[in-house]
């Protein structure tokens, strides 16, 4: 089967400039000719780049995605296939990333059209005690604020916002062509070591409405069935994420892109297990019985492809856990072992119940935190991505008392954070 | 810090030497020092501190007279003016395990000392137990009294120093129910891998959430429906047009009761919902959508269930947690009993 060459570009250095060049660790933004290309966008009436770096005393609010900007260099198809062009992925050929930053688009979507849902706010603090509890402060973020045309359907701006996004981030990219790579890897797992076991793992992804979904090369993943999705289609930019409603257990795509669970288990395939597939299963479907097909047919391809091992994570939180307890007992059923990564819903004091469902068979659950957990956010000197808190008149960068769930990252079930609850 | 701690210890009757069950009656009493296992307690503490009080109180007479036991306890270890508590050990009496807790969970709560007790991780005392008072693990059998008490010595004068408390698997303290966060060294994709190699490798594990303990719930036996009393329950948010009493949209932790005496069915301009997690513009269309009153009704009228309750329960399931759904089902379902309903219909969205 064809191999994928990741080629990795570091970046320490941040900076607006005239030309939109790649050097020696630095990324020189041309931020006006951006802004210019992102205008030209449908929907799309203004647009306001910032950068923020690991330190500032910066807060960027109504965080939507976080996305590493890459492109694709050489071999079949696009980068973000479905968004920047036709939805046909390979998973081969050559891609060249930016590591250490990522494009973070933010804006206020006009929900008036769909009253039901409500966008949540989504915070990345660059410094300061809430930096420590993301994995994006440590990044250099280039923070893009979009202003839409209110006469849009909430789908409509999810997408216009995601296209813009991913856009910025092929643009950044692009600046990597022709420059030789820090770093460059070539990752296959088509050879198995026989004798070791098998693992897969089962991402159980959010699949409901607008602001809570995941858009699999274009398109939203509510209705499929769970298929397999090869990690080198992922690092392509398969999955994109869409998710506004809770921040800190949403996957991003920059969680997509970077995955570190599939990171760990790619690095000792062949040595220590064989990773044998990596599954997507939609979660949040509306009836138990759907959900029990769709976690049933997700333990059915483990199966297929001979799995020892599962590793099960999840999405966002709330009845999506019950999609991913019975992955994890139909898993068991079949003699595939489990473990589980999942966030915890233990009240702001901690002393609620942090399970939403569970099966006796669960019994290896790691934790990523308590995402009602009370924090206070400090006072900050900047705040970009918007201007107040969500919903509120208090400006963005004043203290104020939230709860984590509105940190982007901070309870990743797709292994970023270092966030676990403890019993005191 | 660390100046002299100065103890008051809690034991029952029994170990206090003042009698077995035939006095686990005695009311609270005070005495001065150390007396039973206080004694041991105080050689441990040396130089580091002194028991100046021993409270006791007989296993029944705190079983049967909580309230005031533990008011009386209070007042006599408040009397003292002590830096540290501590309570038992209670090994596997429950009794005792519970009172231990109890008044340990006061004393911490009330007046912001050091509190620590011990028991065997199964004792009904243990979920009595509340922060910021710590119960240590202990075996059954009293006969390894030294090796708890040298525990309880450590970890009290510990707390004393105001020394940083880690987690319970850390520090050796019974789970109290309490989920804290904090940043791990490794990842949780680090911990994850690693964890599921020690299970598919068979070597042990240990999970990082662990599961309730009470899963089950034994379903009761089944009722005859056309003779039963029937109660309609939702947590759909269905309520009196106008939220009289204010029935929360989501987090709620109430519930109420609203009388359908009369009615063949509810309507939009009668009732509503403020449930937040659903578009509401069918709901409130016809707010039978969440309580069935208008099928039950016809299903009352062709003998086909027995009677209806004149009331329905309401409370709204949003992002409730499991806690307060568990209270508020437990609370309902003691309301029903009252009542005499036998079975209910519980609609959820």
């Amino acid at each position: 089967m064809p191999e994928l060459t990741i080629n990795t570009f570091p970046v320490n250095k941040l900076e607006f400039s005239d030309k939109t060049v790649y050097n020696d660790g630095c990324l020189s933004i041309n931020n006006v000719e951006l802004r210019e290309m992102l205008l030209k966008e449908e929907g799309i009436r203004d647009v306001l780049i910032n950068i923020a770096r690991p330190g500032d005393s910066t807060r960027i609010v109504h965080v939507w995605d976080v996305i590493e900007p890459r492109t694709k260099t050489a071999g079949p198809g696009v980068i973000f296939p479905g968004w920047l062009g036709p939805p046909i992925g390979y998973g081969e050929g050559v891609i060249h990333r930016l590591s250490g930053m990522a494009v973070v688009t933010c804006t206020e979507f006009n929900s008036e059209g769909d009253k039901y849902t409500e966008q949540g706010e989504g915070i990345i603090d660059m410094s300061g005690p809430i930096a420590e509890m993301t994995p994006f402060s440590k990044i250099n973020n280039l923070v893009i604020e979009f202003i839409l045309d209110k006469k849009m359907n909430l789908d409509e701006q999810n997408k216009v916002v995601t296209r813009a996004g991913l856009k910025a981030a092929k643009y950044l990219a692009d600046a990597t062509v022709g420059k030789p790579a820090e770093k460059s890897e070539v990752r296959s797992i088509d050879k198995a070591t026989p004798g070791l076991p098998n693992v897969v793992m089962i991402m159980v992804i959010a699949g409901s409405s607008p602001l809570l979904d995941t858009y699999v090369y274009g398109f939203s993943c509510v209705g499929i069935m769970p298929t397999f999705i090869h990690p080198n289609e992922m690092a392509e930019g398969a999955l994109v994420a869409c998710t506004g409603m809770v921040a800190s257990p949403a996957n991003t795509t920059y969680d997509f892109q970077n995955n570190p669970l599939i990171e760990k288990l790619y690095q000792h395939h062949g040595v220590r297990h064989n990773l044998a597939g990596v599954i997507i299963e939609r979660g949040y479907a509306y009836e138990y019985n759907d959900k029990e097909r769709l976690s049933a047919h997700a333990a059915n391809l483990a199966r297929f492809v001979k799995a020892d091992g599962a590793i099960i994570t999840s999405d966002s939180g709330g009845n999506i856990m019950v999609e991913t307890m019975l992955a994890c007992r139909e898993c068991e059923k079949r003699g595939i072992k489990t473990a589980l990564v999942l966030v915890e819903a233990c009240g702001k004091d901690g002393t609620g119940l942090g399970l939403v469902d569970y099966v006796r068979e669960a019994d290896l659950i790691i934790s990523v935190g308590n995402a009602d957990a009370a924090i206070n956010l400090p006072k900050m000197d900047t705040v970009y991505g918007g201007k107040n808190y969500i919903g509120t008149n208090l400006p963005g960068n004043f203290a104020c008392d939230r709860i984590l769930m509105d940190i982007c990252g901070a309870n990743s079930m797709l292994g970023t954070s270092r966030v676990r609850a403890d019993d005191f | 810090m660390s100046k002299i701690a100065k103890t008051v210890y809690y034991m029952n009757q029994f170990f206090a030497g003042i009698g077995g069950e035939d006095k686990a009656d005695q009311p609270p009493i005070a005495f001065e020092g150390a007396q039973g296992p206080a004694k041991l307690f105080a050689e441990m503490l040396g130089d580091k501190g002194t028991v100046v009080r021993t409270v006791v109180c007989g296993d029944n007479y705190f079983a049967e007279h909580q309230e005031e036991a533990i008011r009386d306890l209070l007042a006599m270890v408040k009397e003292a003016e002590p830096d540290i508590f501590i309570a038992g050990p209670a090994f596997g009496s429950g009794r005792h395990g519970m009172a231990c807790a109890a008044l340990s969970s006061a004393v911490a709560r009330e007046m912001g000392i050091p509190a620590v007790t011990a028991m065997h991780p199964e004792n009904p005392g243990v979920d009595m137990l509340k922060p910021p008072a710590y119960a240590l693990p202990a075996e059954i059998s009293a006969g390894t009294m030294k090796e708890v008490l040298t525990r309880m010595c450590a970890f009290a004068l510990k707390l004393h120093a105001g020394e940083p408390i880690g987690p319970s698997r850390e520090e050796g303290y019974l789970p109290r129910g309490l989920r804290l966060n904090r940043i791990d060294p490794l990842t949780s994709a680090e911990r994850a891998v690693n964890l599921l190699w020690a299970k598919l490798e068979g070597r042990p594990y240990e999970t990082e959430i662990p599961l309730p303990k009470h899963i089950d719930v034994a379903p009761p036996p089944p009722v005859e429906v056309s003779k039963a009393r029937l109660g309609l329950v939702t947590e759909a948010g269905v309520v009196p047009m106008g939220n009289p009493d204010n029935l929360e949209s989501w987090w709620a932790t109430h519930w109420y009761s609203y009388s359908i005496d009369g009615l063949d069915g509810l309507t939009n301009e009668t009732h509503c919902t403020v449930h937040a997690g659903f578009e509401n513009t069918f709901m409130n269309e016809d707010p039978d959508r969440g309580v069935p009153l208008d099928m039950a009704r016809e299903l009352e009228k062709e003998g086909k269930i027995g009677k209806l309750a004149d009331f329905y329960l309401v409370t709204t399931g949003m992002m409730m947690t499991t806690d307060n759904a568990q209270r508020i089902g437990r609370e309902m379902a003691a309301h029903l009993k009252k009542e005499g309903i036998e079975a209910v219909i519980l609609t959820s969205t």
